[in-house]
């Protein structure tokens, strides 16, 4: 399959999955050393055509201009690719109950082995809060993923990766269940 | 297609009610859904014409037209009864933004409005209302932002309530809220909104 299809399968997969409502979120996916596809800004992924998905440098965020632009947190997602060789492919969302931990500003710990394994992590952890589409959003995020394959954005969402587009669909599908079974079993605190 | 967009609403979790409504204002007309037809299974039978240049409209014509007349640029508005939204309604609470996405699309806050409060004034900074019925009240300038705009406010109520769990949600301050809902509204979605007029035609 042709790689912006890959990209715009992947993003209908997010609305089917209840893991994303709208145009929030963003995908990006790594081709040769130095650039990646990314998804427009502020579009609707039924809306999307393949043609609509975007090749922009990681090193100059330039990008061929073909009437859209390019996600405006394109910074983020070539940030992490520029500083860990072994991740090809980000996906930006914004599932209800991950949204709750970034709404409470409270990270999360990861008891179950498989999924430390799967998240590269023990505790997905919270960044700090900088406005969408703001430098200082990319460098929050960065800074508070380390070599983590999941980040919780505070008020925001949440930023998950994987050496696969496959397997980083696979992080965020498992850390909002994961989300969901603490939220399920948690008590108010008073 | 208008129908299929609303079906988006019950795969996000909010169940139909009979109490739904459902109104698209165009070329000066008003399409309103008859009491009781449901959501999933509407069809251009179960909508009203309602004549606009007329007296004698009802409360509920009066105040939706109001609205599509104060706010040009909206053509849909949906009122639903998700279940956060109508435990939130019960505590007649209005909510801060607590999210990015809820200050983008639904505004200032997730506002509480009591049977005589002025609709249309309430919705110059934000395109939801909570209403005393414990209805959730949408507009957009497309169905499909009627749409996104109902199921992220239904996502806040419930992160609001669950957040509880984890010590409480966070708000976003208001100057940083007004200008994501202005941004919003005036750059980052203008495109999909093109696309999907284009779609609808």
């Amino acid at each position: 399959m042709d790689i912006q299809e890959k990209i715009r399968d992947t993003g209908i997969r997010l609305l089917d999955e209840n893991l994303v409502q709208g145009t929030w979120g963003n995908i990006s996916l790594r081709v040769e050393t130095d650039y990646m596809y990314v998804t427009p800004s502020g579009l609707d992924y039924t809306l999307l055509k393949p043609e609509d998905i975007i090749k922009v440098n990681i090193h100059t965020l330039k990008y061929q201009n073909k009437g859209l632009k390019p996600t405006s947190e394109k910074g983020i997602h070539a940030g992490i690719l520029k500083a860990r060789k072994e991740i090809n492919a980000l996906i930006h969302s914004h599932p209800s109950a991950c949204s709750v931990f970034a709404a409470a500003h409270k990270p999360l710990i990861v008891i179950d082995k498989g999924l430390q394994t799967l998240f590269n992590t023990d505790i997905i952890n919270c960044t700090k809060y900088a406005l969408p589409s703001t430098h200082g959003l990319t460098v929050n995020t960065i800074r508070a993923m380390g070599n983590a394959n999941a980040v919780f954005m505070v008020n925001h969402g949440v930023m998950c990766c994987g050496e696969s587009l496959e397997i980083a669909f696979e992080v965020l599908k498992q850390l909002e269940k994961l989300a969901q079974l603490y939220l399920k079993n948690a008590f108010a605190e008073r | 297609m208008i129908f299929t967009h609303l079906r988006r609403i019950t795969d996000g979790g909010i169940n139909p009610s009979k109490k739904d409504t459902f109104a698209y204002f165009a070329n000066n007309k008003l399409f309103l859904s008859k009491e009781g037809a449901l959501r999933d299974s509407l069809s251009d039978k179960d909508f009203d014409i309602v004549n606009t240049e007329t007296q004698g409209l009802s409360d509920k014509q009066a105040n939706i037209l109001k609205i599509f007349k104060e706010h040009p640029d909206k053509e849909a508005l949906l009122i639903t009864y998700p279940d956060n939204a109508k435990k939130l309604a019960a505590t007649k609470q209005s909510i801060p933004p607590i999210l990015d996405d809820m200050a983008q699309v639904v505004g200032m806050s997730l506002k509480y409005v009591s049977d005589n409060y002025e609709y249309s004034k309430a919705l110059k900074w934000r395109n939801c209302l909570l209403l005393s019925d414990g209805g959730l009240l949408a507009i957009g300038r497309t169905v499909e932002e009627a749409v996104v705009a109902t199921l992220v406010a239904e996502k806040a109520a419930m992160c609001y309530f669950e957040a509880n769990k984890l010590g409480g949600a966070k708000a976003i301050n208001k100057l940083r809220s007004a200008l994501m809902f202005m941004v919003y509204k005036n750059k980052y979605s203008k495109e999909n909104i093109k696309r999907q007029k284009e779609r609808i035609i």
